[in-house]
C-alpha cells in the first residue's frame, strides 16, 4: 500500500516526460486503483485485458490520460453503487488508431448529463472554471490535452446508460505516433 | 493488426419523423462482422445508410480506410441489402451479379456474356452457390436471393455489405447458411454489417456488436464477452428486473407465465390494447426470459414468410425441414402424402390449392394456412401482433373466430380497442414494453 502511494505521488508529479507509454499509465492506473481499493475495502474489481508488449511499448500518450478517468468511474460511477463493481480497461489496435476503453458497470448518468458532457467534449458547451463535483473538467482536460497533441481526430467519446453503467473511448494515433508529436 | 475500414463519429441525419441519427459513432474493421441490434426506430437503418452512402449526414465525419470520406465514395464501397431486396426476375444470375450499375457492352457481346459467365460461375463457386449459375430467379428462395446479392456485390467490389433485417423468416439452415456466407465475406477482408432487431442466433455469431437506442451508440461489446440479457438491457436503457419483476414460470400447473404482474393460463386468449407499439419489446423480453417458444404472427406474415411461386405444400415443408432440421429434400414422399392429407384437412384447401403456387390463395385461406404451419412448429404462445391490420370487415371477423379456438396461451395484440372489446377473457394495456395490469 505505501509502495502504491509512493509511486502514484511520485509518477503525478514528477516532471521528466510529459508524453509516456501505455505501460507506464496502465500501471500508474493499477497504483492508484490499489488505493483505491484500500479506501473502499476491495469493493471494485479492476480487469485490464491483455495488451501485445509491442503496443505497450510504443502506444504513447499524454501522461495522467488514463487515471483521471478511472478516479471519474470510481468517483461518479461506482461510490454510489450498492454492492461490488467491475472497470474494464480494454486496448483495441487497429492500423490507423489505438482505442482505449474504459467501462464500468455503475450508477451510469441521465440522458441529460450525458448529452451535457457530450458537448462540452465536443466543445459546444462552456467548461466551468471551478472543478467541482461532477463539472466534468477532468474529462474535458483530458480530452483537450489529447486533441491539442495529436489532433481533432483524436479524444474521448462517452456512452452511458442510467443504471447500466458508463463508458469512456479514447481514441489516439496508431502506436508510435506519438514520437512525431513529443 | 487490424486494419480500420470504416469509422464513423458525430454523425446527425434528420428524417422527415425528425432526428433519427443524433451524434451516433460507428467504427468497423476490415474483415470483422459487426452486429448492429436496436428497437424499432433506433437508428439501425438510417445509420446503414449513411455508411453506404445512399443519404448524406447533415453533420458528423465519416473515415473509409483512415480517410475522410464523401457520400459517393462511400456508395462506391458499400451496399445495403434489405431483408425485400430481390434480384431481377427478367435477368439471368450473372446479368443480376456482375451487369448492375455497369455501362452495357458495346461490341463483342457474345465474348462479354461469356467472360461475364464465367466470372459468375468462378464467383458462385468460392461460396459454394454454383448451383444457382442457370436458376430462374422467380424460382429462388428470398434467403438464396439474399446471399447471391451478397455475392454479387463483392464482385461488383463492394468491400462494406449492411445486411438489414435479412434473417427474418429464416429457417434455421438458411440462418446457418446466412452465417457461413457472412463467415466467408469476412475472410476474405470484407465488411459486414448485420442489422436485426431481436438477438437472434447470427448476432450472437458477430465480432462486434453496436447497440443503439435513440439515434445514437449507447455500447459496444465483442462476442463471448456478454450474456443475452445484459443485451437487452442495453438494448432498452433498464434493468429487465428479473429477480423482482415475478417471472414464474409454471408450465406443469396454472399459470403457465407471469409477466409483470399479469398471469397467463394455458387455454386462455387475452387481449392487449398497444398504446405505443412496443410490441417488439415485449416478445424480446418474453424471449429473454425464457417462458416458452413464442410465435409471433403479423399481418406481414400473411405473405413475407412464403415463396409465392412455391406450391403451397412445397411452402409447408420448408417449415417440416425447419422442425427436424434438415433440409427439405430430405423429408420423405411418405411424409408429403401425409403433410397434404393433414394439411388439407385443417386448412379446408383442396388437393389442386395445395399443389397450386401459394400466390393464389386469397387471405383467409393464407392465414388458416399459417396457423397451421406455426402449429408444426409447436409453439407454447401465439402472439398476433396487429394480424388484421388492412384486412377487410368480413375477413376480420373469420380471423378473430379462428383466433378463439386455438389451444395453448394467444395474446392478441391491437390498437384497435373497438376490436379487442368483442372477443377474449380479458384486455390488457401495454406500455413501454411492459404489461400494465388488467383496465376492465
Amino acid at each position: 500500500m505505501t509502495e502504491a502511494l509512493s509511486t502514484f505521488f511520485r509518477y503525478s508529479i514528477s516532471n521528466r516526460n510529459n508524453i509516456v507509454t501505455l505501460e507506464e499509465e496502465l500501471e500508474n492506473v493499477r497504483n492508484y486503483f490499489m488505493i483505491q481499493q484500500f479506501r473502499f475495502n476491495n469493493r471494485f474489481r479492476l480487469q485490464i485485458l491483455p495488451v501485445p508488449q509491442e503496443l505497450l511499448n510504443n502506444c504513447r500518450l499524454p501522461k495522467l490520460t488514463l487515471q483521471p478517468i478511472l478516479e471519474n468511474t470510481i468517483l461518479h460511477g461506482m461510490e454510489e453503487k450498492l454492492g461490488p463493481g467491475t472497470i474494464n480497461i480494454r486496448v483495441l489496435p487497429t492500423d490507423a488508431r489505438t482505442v482505449i476503453t474504459i467501462s464500468d458497470d455503475g450508477a451510469g448518468m441521465s440522458e441529460e448529463t450525458l448529452l451535457h458532457l457530450q458537448e462540452k467534449l465536443r466543445g459546444d458547451a462552456p467548461v466551468p472554471l471551478k472543478r467541482s463535483k461532477g463539472s466534468g473538467i477532468a474529462l474535458t482536460n483530458v480530452n483537450r490535452r489529447i486533441k491539442l497533441l495529436f489532433g481533432s481526430d483524436y479524444g474521448l467519446r462517452i456512452m452511458s446508460t442510467l443504471g447500466l453503467g458508463t463508458d469512456v473511448e479514447i481514441s489516439l494515433p496508431r502506436s508510435g505516433g506519438a514520437d512525431d508529436a513529443a | 493488426m487490424r486494419h480500420e475500414h470504416l469509422r464513423a463519429e458525430d454523425i446527425i441525419w434528420t428524417g422527415e419523423e425528425g432526428k433519427r441519427l443524433n451524434h451516433m459513432d460507428f467504427l468497423a474493421d476490415a474483415g470483422e462482422a459487426v452486429g448492429l441490434i436496436g428497437l424499432t426506430g433506433a437508428g439501425k437503418t438510417a445509420i446503414a445508410e449513411v455508411l453506404c452512402g445512399e443519404k448524406a449526414a447533415a453533420s458528423g465525419q465519416i473515415w473509409l480506410n483512415t480517410e475522410r470520406a464523401a457520400a459517393e465514395q462511400l456508395a462506391g464501397n458499400g451496399v445495403l441489402i434489405q431483408r425485400g431486396s430481390t434480384l431481377l426476375e427478367n435477368l439471368s444470375i450473372p446479368d443480376n451479379l456482375f451487369s448492375l450499375g455497369r455501362p452495357a457492352p458495346t461490341s463483342s457481346v457474345w465474348i462479354q456474356e461469356n467472360k461475364q459467365r464465367r466470372q459468375c460461375k468462378t464467383l458462385l463457386a468460392q461460396f459454394g452457390m454454383e448451383e444457382y449459375l442457370d436458376a430462374s430467379v422467380p424460382q429462388l428462395p428470398p434467403s438464396v436471393q439474399h446471399r447471391l446479392l451478397m455475392v454479387g456485390a463483392v464482385g461488383r467490389g463492394k468491400k462494406f455489405l449492411a445486411l438489414d433485417h435479412l434473417s427474418d423468416g429464416c429457417t434455421l439452415q438458411e440462418q446457418t447458411l446466412l452465417v457461413n456466407c457472412i463467415r466467408q465475406l469476412c475472410g476474405q477482408g470484407i465488411t459486414v454489417l448485420y442489422i436485426t432487431g431481436q438477438i437472434d442466433s447470427i448476432l450472437q455469431q458477430m465480432d462486434r456488436i453496436t447497440v443503439m437506442r435513440d439515434g445514437r451508440r449507447v455500447k459496444e461489446l465483442f462476442r463471448g464477452e456478454y450474456a443475452k440479457a445484459t443485451l437487452y438491457t442495453y438494448v432498452y436503457g433498464y434493468h429487465m428486473d428479473l429477480p423482482v419483476g415475478g417471472v414464474e414460470v409454471r408450465r406443469a400447473g396454472i399459470p403457465a407465465f407471469a409477466l409483470d404482474g399479469c398471469d397467463f393460463r394455458t387455454n386462455e386468449l387475452v387481449t392487449i390494447h398497444d398504446e405505443d407499439g412496443s410490441t417488439e419489446a415485449l416478445v424480446a423480453r418474453m424471449e429473454a426470459l425464457s417462458v416458452g417458444r413464442i410465435s409471433v404472427l403479423s399481418a406481414d406474415s400473411l405473405s413475407d414468410c412464403w415463396i409465392p411461386f412455391m406450391s403451397v405444400l412445397d411452402n409447408i415443408l420448408l417449415t417440416v425441414s425447419r422442425r427436424i432440421g434438415g433440409p427439405t429434400c430430405h423429408v420423405r414422399g411418405s411424409v408429403r402424402r401425409v403433410l397434404l392429407k393433414e394439411c388439407a384437412a385443417e386448412t379446408g384447401l383442396t388437393d389442386e390449392q395445395m399443389l397450386a403456387p401459394f400466390a393464389r390463395l386469397t387471405r383467409i385461406e393464407r392465414f388458416r394456412l399459417l396457423l397451421y404451419r406455426v402449429r408444426l412448429l409447436r409453439p407454447d404462445i401465439y402472439l398476433f401482433n396487429r394480424i388484421t391490420a388492412g384486412v377487410d370487415f368480413c375477413d376480420r371477423e373469420s380471423i378473430t373466430q379462428i383466433v378463439s379456438r386455438l389451444p395453448g396461451i394467444v395474446l392478441y395484440l391491437s390498437s384497435d380497442y373497438a376490436e379487442l372489446e368483442t372477443f377474449g377473457t380479458r384486455i390488457l394495456s401495454l406500455t413501454e414494453g411492459r404489461l400494465q395490469r388488467n383496465k376492465q
